[in-house]
C-alpha cells in the first residue's frame, strides 16, 4: 500500500507539505483555500514575481480569518491611537509583521499599491520586521489595509501594547553621530600631527606648527565634549553617588590628556597628545557600538499587555460593538469568542464556559466554569462565544496587578567585574600620580606637573575598558547565531555567575506543541485516508497533532462537507464516509466528570476509539539535566499536576527540588527564596505564568519554539531546539569571563610599561602615540579572536 | 606659502563635507535597516517600476 503512495506535494504558496488532497488551480497545488486565495489575488494584480524571487515564500493561511476579526479597527478612538500621523486625507501607520522573512516578502509588501491604489507608499524595515504604510484615508481605511495584509498571510501584531506603547520608535542614532565626529577629528588630527611625528623643524614649518597645533585643539574640543559626553556624565554620577566605576579613571585620563595638551600648546613646549586623546575616544565608541548590537525584532520587555487583545465586543445600547479594552468599566457586558483571552476579571453570564488557564498557571487542561463564577483575566475561552459581566477594570484585575507590581521592583544589579576593577584602579592611579608629583616637586614644580599628568594619561584604562565590550559583544553575536539571544551583552557576565537554575515544566522541558499521540480503540485502517483528509482541513492544534501522528494519506480526498465547531470538534463527509472527531460531549453526547484532552473518533455513526495526548519531553532533556547537575543546583517548579514527580525528581536531585501545582506568585516567591545566601538564580521558563519568576530571578531565560512569538519579559530568549546546548552556553559564558581576565592582564602590562616611562618624566608624545593605540588594538584583536575560538570549541557556531 | 594655508583650508572643508554627508545619511534613516537594502537592490526593475508608475499617474 505504501508503494502506491503519491509523491509528497508542496503548496505553491506556503511551501508546506500537502497532506490531504491538494487544491488545483492554474497548474499549481495549494494546501488550503487561504493560500489559493492569496495566489489568486497576486495573479489578478500581476504580482506573481513574488513566487520567483524566493521559492514558496508565502505564509500558511489555513487559519481562516474571521470577517469580523478586525471590526474594532473601525473604531475611531482605536484608529487614532494606532496611526502615527493623520490629517484627514493622508494617514501613516507602522505595523509589526513578524512573518517577514525573505526578499519576496519585501518585494510584495512594497508593491501593495498595485493591489490597493489608495496606498501611496509602503516601506519595509527588514531588521525590525515592521512596515510603514502611507494611505489615503478617504479612499480606504486602516481596517482594509490590515485585512489586505492578513489575506496575504502577513498578520499584523495588534494587541493592547500597540496602543499603550509610546510611539517613539526612533532608534538611538546618537552613537553614529558621536562615532562620526570622533572618526572625523581623529583622521584630521593625525594628519596635522604628521610633521611632529617625523620631527620636521625649521623656519619653514614654524609658522605652520602653531596653526596645526591650535587646529588640533579646535578639533579635540567637540570630541571631548560631544563624543565623550556619555563618559563624562557617567563619571560625574559615579562621583556624586560615591560608587566608583571604570568610567572614573577613563575620564580622569581623558581630562588629564586634554589639560596637559592644551597647556603644552599654549606654552609652546610641545604638540600635546590630541591624537591619543581622540583616538582613544574613537576606540571606546567603537567598542560601545560593537556591544550594543540589538536584536530589534525581538522584544525582551513584553508584559501582559502584549498578550491581551486590543478590543473586545461589549454591549453598548443593546448591541455588541468593539470597544477598546482600556475603556471597559465595571458592569459592562462583554462577549468573548472562542480562542479569545478574557481581558479583565469578570463574572460569567452564559451557562457554561471552558477556560484554558495554561497561559496563567501552566495547567494545560481547561477548567469548566458555570454561570456566576468569577473568571480571572488571562484565561482563554475554548468553547463557543460567552457573555461576561466586567467585575474589575483591566489595570485592577488580579493578575495584571500582580504583574505590574513585579515590574516596578527593580532587580538586583550584578556588580560588573570591570567596575570592581575600576574602583581599585582609580585609587591606585591617584596614589601613584600623587607620589610622583611629590617626588618631583622637590626638584622642579614644572617637571612635577608634567610627570603627574603623564601618569594619569598613561594609566588611563583604555585597553581595560575595551576588553569587556569586545569580549561580551563577540560572545553575544555567536550565541545569537546559535539561537540564544540576550537583551544586552552584560548578560554574558550574569550567565557566568549563575549557580542555581530553576526550570518550568510545560513548554520548557516539554514541547509546547508536539505532544505524543496515542490511539486506543478499534482500528480504522480502511477509513484511514478519509480520516486524514478530514483532519487536515482543521487548523486546531490537536487536529494538527493527529494529522502528524497519522502521516500521509495514500489517496487524499477532498471532503464533500466539512464543519468545525469551535470548542467541540470537526465533522464532515469524505468519500461518502461520515466522520466526527472531537470531545466526548460532541462525539458521544455525554460528558463524564473528568476533563481530559482526548479526541474521540466516530465513523459512520459508530464510536471507534479515542486519541489521547501526553506531554512530549524535548530531545535529550535528561542528558542536559544530568550535565547541568554537576555544576548547578537544579529545581523544577510547575503549575501542572504532579503526575510525573517520581520520574523528574531523579533528574533534579531529590524530591525537595521538584514542586508542582504552583501558582505564578508562588513561583516568584520560590525564586526569591532561592536567591538568599548570595546565590545567583537563573529561571528558565515560557508563558506568562512564569513572567513573575523570570523577572525575580537574577537571569530570566524564556524558551520559545518560534522566536517571533510572544515571550514574557526576560533577559534572554532561547530557541527551544537549542535548549539541549544550555550546558555548553553556561560553560562558554564562564570561559568568556576568563578571556576578560586575560585581557585585563595584557592591558595592565601595557599600563606598567607606560608608567615606568611616566614616573621618570620621560613620556614623549611619540611614545604615547605608539603605546596607546597599540594596547587598544592588541586587546581588541585578542578578545575577539579568543572568544571566537572558544565558540568553536564549545560548538556554539 | 599662503597657497599651503589655502589647500589645508580647502582639504578641511572637503572633509567636513563628508562628515555632514555621513550625519545626513544617519539622520535620513539609512542605518536603521541594514538588511533590507541588500535584498531590495536585487529586485527586477521592470516590474516594480511599472508599479510605481501606476502610483504616480
Amino acid at each position: 500500500m505504501r508503494k502506491n503512495q503519491v509523491d509528497i506535494q508542496f503548496c505553491y504558496h506556503c511551501g508546506e507539505e500537502v497532506k490531504g488532497a491538494p487544491i488545483q488551480y492554474e497548474g499549481h497545488q495549494f494546501c488550503c483555500n487561504g493560500c489559493k486565495g492569496a495566489y489568486e489575488l497576486l495573479l489578478s494584480n500581476n504580482l506573481c514575481d513574488y513566487y520567483t524571487i524566493d521559492k514558496n515564500p508565502g505564509n500558511n493561511l489555513r487559519v481562516e480569518i474571521d470577517p469580523t476579526e478586525y471590526e474594532y479597527l473601525d473604531n475611531s478612538h482605536i484608529i487614532r491611537k494606532l496611526l502615527n500621523y493623520s490629517d484627514g486625507k493622508t494617514a501613516r501607520v507602522t505595523l509589526n509583521l513578524p512573518q517577514i522573512h525573505c526578499s519576496s516578502c519585501i518585494w510584495l509588501l512594497e508593491n501593495l499599491q498595485t493591489i490597493n491604489a489608495a496606498i501611496f507608499e509602503s516601506r519595509v524595515n527588514f531588521s525590525k520586521k515592521t512596515i510603514h504604510i502611507t494611505f489615503n484615508e478617504q479612499q480606504t481605511s486602516l481596517r482594509q489595509v490590515v485585512e489586505l495584509l492578513a489575506s496575504l498571510g502577513y498578520v499584523p501584531t495588534l494587541n493592547l501594547n500597540s496602543v499603550t506603547e509610546a510611539k517613539t520608535q526612533n532608534t538611538n542614532r546618537s552613537l553614529y553621530y558621536k562615532l562620526g565626529v570622533a572618526g572625523f577629528a581623529f583622521g584630521n588630527i593625525m594628519l596635522m600631527s604628521f610633521p611632529e611625528y617625523i620631527g620636521i623643524s625649521g623656519d619653514f614649518t614654524s609658522q605652520f606648527q602653531l596653526l596645526f597645533r591650535w587646529f588640533n585643539v579646535a578639533l579635540a574640543v567637540p570630541v571631548l565634549l560631544y563624543s565623550g559626553s556619555d563618559y563624562l556624565q557617567n563619571a560625574l554620577t559615579a562621583v556624586k553617588t560615591r560608587i566608583l566605576n571604570l568610567d572614573v579613571p577613563i575620564v580622569i585620563g581623558m581630562l588629564a590628556l586634554f589639560a596637559r595638551s592644551v597647556y603644552e600648546v599654549a606654552s609652546g613646549i610641545g604638540a600635546g597628545y590630541f591624537d591619543s586623546l581622540v583616538g582613544f575616544i574613537f576606540f571606546l565608541l567603537l567598542g560601545k557600538f560593537f556591544q550594543t548590537k540589538t536584536y530589534s525584532h525581538l522584544s525582551f520587555e513584553r508584559d501582559f499587555k502584549s498578550f491581551f487583545p486590543l478590543a473586545v465586543l461589549a454591549k453598548v445600547e443593546g448591541e455588541f460593538v468593539p470597544v477598546e479594552v482600556n475603556q471597559l468599566s465595571v458592569a459592562d457586558i462583554i462577549m468573548i469568542k472562542s480562542g479569545q483571552i478574557v481581558p479583565c476579571d469578570s463574572i460569567l453570564l452564559s451557562s457554561e464556559a471552558r477556560i484554558d488557564y495554561s497561559f496563567v498557571t501552566g495547567e494545560s487542561n481547561p477548567v469548566v466554569k458555570k454561570t456566576g463564577d468569577l473568571i480571572y483575566a488571562g484565561g482563554k475561552q475554548v468553547g463557543g462565544a460567552i457573555e461576561l459581566l466586567v467585575d474589575k477594570r483591566v489595570e485592577e484585575s488580579y493578575l495584571t496587578e500582580l504583574w505590574q507590581k513585579e515590574n516596578s521592583d527593580g532587580k538586583g544589579q550584578v556588580a560588573q567585574v570591570a567596575d570592581v576593577v575600576g574602583k581599585y584602579f582609580t585609587f591606585t592611579i591617584l596614589a601613584v600620580a600623587l607620589f610622583t608629583f611629590v617626588y618631583w616637586s622637590f626638584s622642579s614644580l614644572q617637571t612635577a606637573f608634567l610627570a603627574f599628568t603623564s601618569v594619569l594619561i598613561v594609566a588611563c584604562p583604555c585597553a581595560l575598558a575595551l576588553s569587556v565590550p569586545f569580549t561580551h559583544g563577540t560572545a553575544m553575536r555567536w550565541l545569537a547565531k546559535h539561537g540564544f539571544f540576550m537583551k544586552s551583552s552584560a548578560i554574558v557576565e550574569k550567565l557566568a555567575h549563575i549557580n542555581r537554575i530553576v526550570f518550568d515544566k510545560t513548554g520548557t522541558l516539554t514541547h509546547s506543541k508536539n505532544a505524543a499521540v496515542t490511539y486506543d480503540g478499534k482500528t480504522f485502517d480502511e477509513y484511514k485516508d478519509e480520516v486524514i483528509s478530514l483532519v487536515f482541513q482543521s487548523s486546531h492544534p490537536l487536529s494538527e497533532q493527529i494529522a502528524q501522528h497519522l502521516g500521509q494519506a495514500a489517496n487524499p480526498y477532498r471532503p464533500s462537507t466539512f464543519e468545525e465547531i469551535p470548542g467541540a470538534g470537526i465533522k464532515g463527509v469524505v468519500n461518502g464516509v461520515s466522520i466526527k472527531l472531537g470531545n466526548e460531549q460532541f462525539v458521544l453526547g455525554e460528558q463524564q466528570d473528568e476533563i481530559q484532552s482526548a479526541v474521540y473518533l466516530q465513523i459512520n455513526g459508530a464510536y471507534y476509539g479515542r486519541f489521547s495526548f501526553s506531554l512530549n519531553y524535548r530531545n535529550g532533556f535528561e542528558q542536559v539535566l544530568n550535565q547541568l547537575r554537576n555544576r548547578f543546583e537544579l529545581f523544577l517548579i510547575s503549575g501542572d499536576n504532579n503526575k510525573e514527580q517520581q520520574r523528574l525528581a531523579t533528574h533534579f536531585g531529590g524530591e525537595g527540588h521538584v514542586l508542582f501545582n504552583k501558582k505564578p506568585h508562588e513561583k516568584e516567591a520560590f525564586v526569591c527564596a532561592l536567591k538568599q545566601d548570595t546565590h545567583k538564580v537563573a529561571m528558565v521558563g515560557d508563558g506568562l505564568n512564569d513572567a513573575g519568576a523570570l523577572n525575580a530571578a537574577d537571569l530570566g531565560i524564556s524558551v520559545t519554539d518560534d522566536v517571533n512569538n510572544f515571550t514574557p519579559a526576560s533577559d534572554a530568549i532561547i530557541r527551544g531546539d537549542v535548549l539541549q546546548d544550555l550546558p555548553a552556553i553556561f560553560k562558554y559564558a564562564l570561559a568568556s569571563e576568563k578571556v576578560i581576565y586575560a585581557a585585563f592582564a595584557i592591558s595592565f602590562a601595557y599600563n606598567l610599561l607606560g608608567l615606568s616611562f611616566a614616573v621618570q618624566g620621560m613620556l614623549s608624545p611619540v611614545v604615547s602615540a605608539i603605546l596607546m593605540p597599540l594596547s587598544s588594538i592588541t586587546v581588541v584583536v585578542f578578545t575577539t579572536l579568543t572568544t571566537t575560538l572558544l565558540a568553536k570549541k564549545y560548538r556554539i557556531v | 606659502m599662503s597657497v599651503l594655508f589655502m589647500t589645508i583650508f580647502f582639504s578641511f572643508i572637503i572633509a567636513l563635507f563628508f562628515l555632514v554627508g555621513f550625519i545626513w545619511s544617519v539622520k535620513s534613516g539609512q542605518f536603521d535597516d541594514t538588511d533590507g537594502p541588500a535584498v531590495r537592490m536585487l529586485f527586477d526593475d521592470k516590474k516594480s517600476s511599472h508599479a510605481t508608475n501606476n502610483n504616480k499617474s
